[in-house]
């Protein structure tokens, strides 16, 4: 069934949700703030490599990393600005990524999405289409074996992914393994240019979940209460141990596959189709609707957020490049895995 | 110019959206670009003024070319750390000591419009980056660390086994290789790409010893053989032919050259339609050149372009060599030192005595078998032995 604004009963107005709603428009805020500065820095050339944004998937990514724990793990993927920031990713390490400062968490040899701190629980992406979820499944599986429990592992898929050999495989083993999985699928409408009816014939992704035996939820993906809602239940059930979650969001990418694309190919029709609204918007509007918000406030956090982008740049823009005389071009975590393996074989 | 795509190597600017003395803020946009894929804008980098624009309308520049300049402010200088102070270094240095880089000038070549990548990849094996810089610096070849057994991952050479490599080779003699050593080294590690053979035959030279003894002034032996190999490729010039992708390129003229040892290399001179002069023609002009060779003052149109070359390693006291063709080449020609031995004459029943000297072809085995050359082979040696109608 579909959220809307329109059909969602009136959230409670209790202060915890309206701090949530809060909370979640002013990541997804910061994350649009962030994707506008990295187009710019990209088309400014000081990014090298590839830049991805995530507009129009804000509500979907921010819900997905406000419902998550510090504890559990989020492997998001690369239109997921909000999600990083709301599982804890700080701005500067974004930035420090994108402009390779050997500071950020790639210490500068890798640019763009691929980071991550794994050790917090925080995967960083294999650019694979589906890869993440096996990831996520071992991982998963690695804390089970270990006896840690009540940790529930997320990642985020694109619609194309849906139609790789890995998602089947992937989605098949969280089934039977009844791992407390949950994969967020934005389906926007273009796998890079090719549409969603090259892609697939069911009415709507989640009915593949049936399939493996897995739960399923739609979601309108433009309306952040009812992303927060699915995507809090979705965690919620994974957690308490009924298996794997299917989350599909509807909605449509605002840019291009990456800033390279411009994305003449994208029908101007669903532009101006209900799943073409932009996401931060509708949120805006939402919150000035339930007086949680006015205006001049939601315009200060605008100020407050764009300043602290731009400090953020500065410094990272002042701060070193990786040196290839200094690093030692282990892999991200390996001294970390080694040093793991000497406590256990000492214990 | 950004990199506007991974696959991107160059743009197209179709449009200026502010004009030079304009003011500007940081990420405004003022170009229009269009990549074989898209069209976007260039934005700004910083907040100023447009001071210039170092680039065309409609032509296609490099990822990496500058494409203007903006004047900025004082304050956004320090801010974006543009200016002054370099960045703060974070790490002691490594085991590696770090001499100093220059920048390489040019690095971004332009290209066709069109063409997907830059075309400068160089070596299979896997060099790691840091290897790669340090490599770059000192001037090494991938060919260069061939020498070296790998004790990283796979056999890789790593940066601690190449240091130990250039600190071995510190402690012997070493001498700077001539540019002329260098170029040589080049020429003949691109023309051993191919696959190369030789065939070789006999040949009596009494009868172009006499010929040479009665001729004034004396044609060098050499040129006795470049006059046949000259008239043998006028009769068919098929085997001089070039394979290039799946085409032969023939030649248009019977321009031969022949090896000079020069100081530290050799040269090679060329007579430009050999076909076309008697060898009393071509002596003083063979002569001429063996002496500017000798003194490394060629001039320009006796060098390039020929599509064989002669060798007479004899004068080495050589009886028999391999020598390499020239990389553009598919043929050369070599003669070795005449020496008497012993002939049997069927007519007569006996020996007798005769002057002798071994003839070698080099050849490419791609444009060539061994019929084909052995049939050039022996009617160059045919022609040796009537030196009159050369």
């Amino acid at each position: 069934m579909l959220h809307t604004v329109l059909d969602t009963p009136p959230v409670g107005e209790t202060k915890a949700a309206r701090d949530q709603t809060l909370a979640a428009y002013r990541l997804m805020l910061t994350a649009r703030l962030l994707d506008d500065k990295y187009a710019a820095l990209y088309r400014g050339g000081k990014i090298h490599g590839g830049v991805f944004l995530g507009r129009g998937q804000e509500a979907l990514s921010v819900a997905i990393g406000i419902s998550l724990k510090k504890t559990d793990i989020f492997a998001p993927l690369i239109r997921d600005a909000a999600g990083r920031l709301a599982f804890g990713e700080t701005v500067v390490d974004a930035i420090r990524t994108y402009l390779g400062s050997a500071l950020g968490p790639m210490r500068g040899r890798d640019g763009n999405v691929h980071r991550g701190r794994p050790l917090e629980g925080y995967l960083p992406m294999v650019s694979h289409l589906g890869a993440m979820i096996s990831v996520v499944n071992g991982t998963l599986f690695a804390r089970r074996l270990k006896g840690v429990s009540g940790t529930v592992g997320a990642t985020c898929l694109g619609d194309g992914a849906t139609s790789t050999g890995a998602f089947h495989e992937a989605l098949n083993q969280a089934a039977v393994e009844k791992l407390p999985l949950v994969l967020v699928v934005a389906d926007n409408q273009y796998a890079y240019s090719t549409p969603t009816s090259r892609q697939f014939v069911c009415e709507d992704l989640a009915d593949k979940a049936s399939g493996y035996g897995v739960a399923a939820h739609s979601v309108d993906g433009t309306d952040l209460v009812a992303c927060l809602k699915t995507a809090g239940e979705a965690v919620a059930r994974a957690r308490s141990g009924e298996g794997p979650q299917l989350i599909v969001a509807r909605l449509l990418r605002l840019c291009g596959h990456g800033e390279h694309d411009d994305s003449h190919y994208i029908d101007p029709k669903l532009k101006t189709s209900p799943l073409g609204r932009d996401c931060l918007k509708v949120a805006e509007e939402f919150l000035l609707r339930q007086q949680w918000a006015d205006s001049a406030t939601l315009d200060g956090w605008r100020t407050e957020v764009v300043r602290e982008i731009e400090d953020a740049v500065a410094q990272v823009r002042r701060e070193p490049a990786p040196d290839p005389y200094d690093e030692k071009w282990q892999a991200i975590s390996s001294r970390h895995l080694i040093e793991l393996h000497d406590e256990d074989s000492g214990s | 110019m950004p990199q506007l795509g991974e696959s991107i190597a160059e743009a197209a600017i179709i449009h200026f959206l502010v004009q030079p003395g304009d003011s500007v803020k940081a990420d405004q946009d003022l170009i229009e670009v269009e990549t074989n894929k898209a069209t976007m804008s260039v934005t700004s980098p910083c907040s100023g003024r447009v001071e210039k624009f170092s680039v065309l309308l409609n032509e296609s520049y490099a990822v990496g070319t500058v494409l203007g300049q903006i004047e900025a402010t004082q304050e956004e200088t320090v801010r974006l750390g543009l200016d002054g102070p370099g960045p703060v270094k974070n790490a002691e240095a490594g085991p590696v000591s770090r001499p100093e880089i220059s920048p390489r000038s040019g690095r971004v070549q332009p290209t066709v419009r069109g063409l997907p990548v830059p075309a400068n990849a160089k070596g299979a094996s896997y060099l790691s980056p840091r290897l790669k810089a340090r490599m770059d610096e000192l001037g090494l070849h991938a060919a260069d660390l061939a020498g070296i057994a790998g004790s990283g991952a796979a056999g890789r050479v790593t940066v601690e086994d190449f240091e130990k490599f250039i600190a071995h080779l510190e402690k012997q003699r070493m001498s700077k290789a001539s540019s002329m050593r260098v170029a040589v080294a080049d020429a003949m590690r691109r023309s051993w790409t191919r696959p190369l053979a030789t065939v070789g035959l006999p040949v009596a030279l009494d009868a172009l010893l006499a010929h040479r003894k009665s001729s004034s002034p004396k044609p060098g032996p050499a040129l006795y053989a470049l006059r046949a190999l000259a008239i043998a490729l006028a009769e068919n010039s098929a085997p001089a032919g070039r394979l290039v992708g799946s085409k032969i390129v023939h030649p248009s003229s019977i321009d031969v050259g022949f090896a000079v040892e020069a100081e530290d290399g050799v040269l090679v001179p060329v007579i430009r339609d050999a076909d076309k002069k008697s060898l009393k023609d071509l002596t003083q002009r063979y002569n001429e050149l063996v002496e500017l060779a000798r003194q490394r003052k060629l001039p320009a149109e006796a060098t390039g372009g020929s599509i064989a070359t002669v060798t007479n390693y004899g004068t080495f006291g050589l009886i028999w060599a391999t020598p390499i063709p020239l990389p553009e080449q598919t043929l050369v020609l070599g003669m070795g030192a005449g020496r008497r031995v012993p002939f049997w004459d069927e007519a007569k029943g006996q020996f007798l005595p005769v002057t002798e000297s071994n003839l070698t072809l080099s050849f490419d085995h791609r444009v060539l078998d061994g019929g084909g050359a052995g049939r050039l082979l022996t009617r160059v040696a045919d022609l040796m032995l009537k030196p009159e109608t050369l």
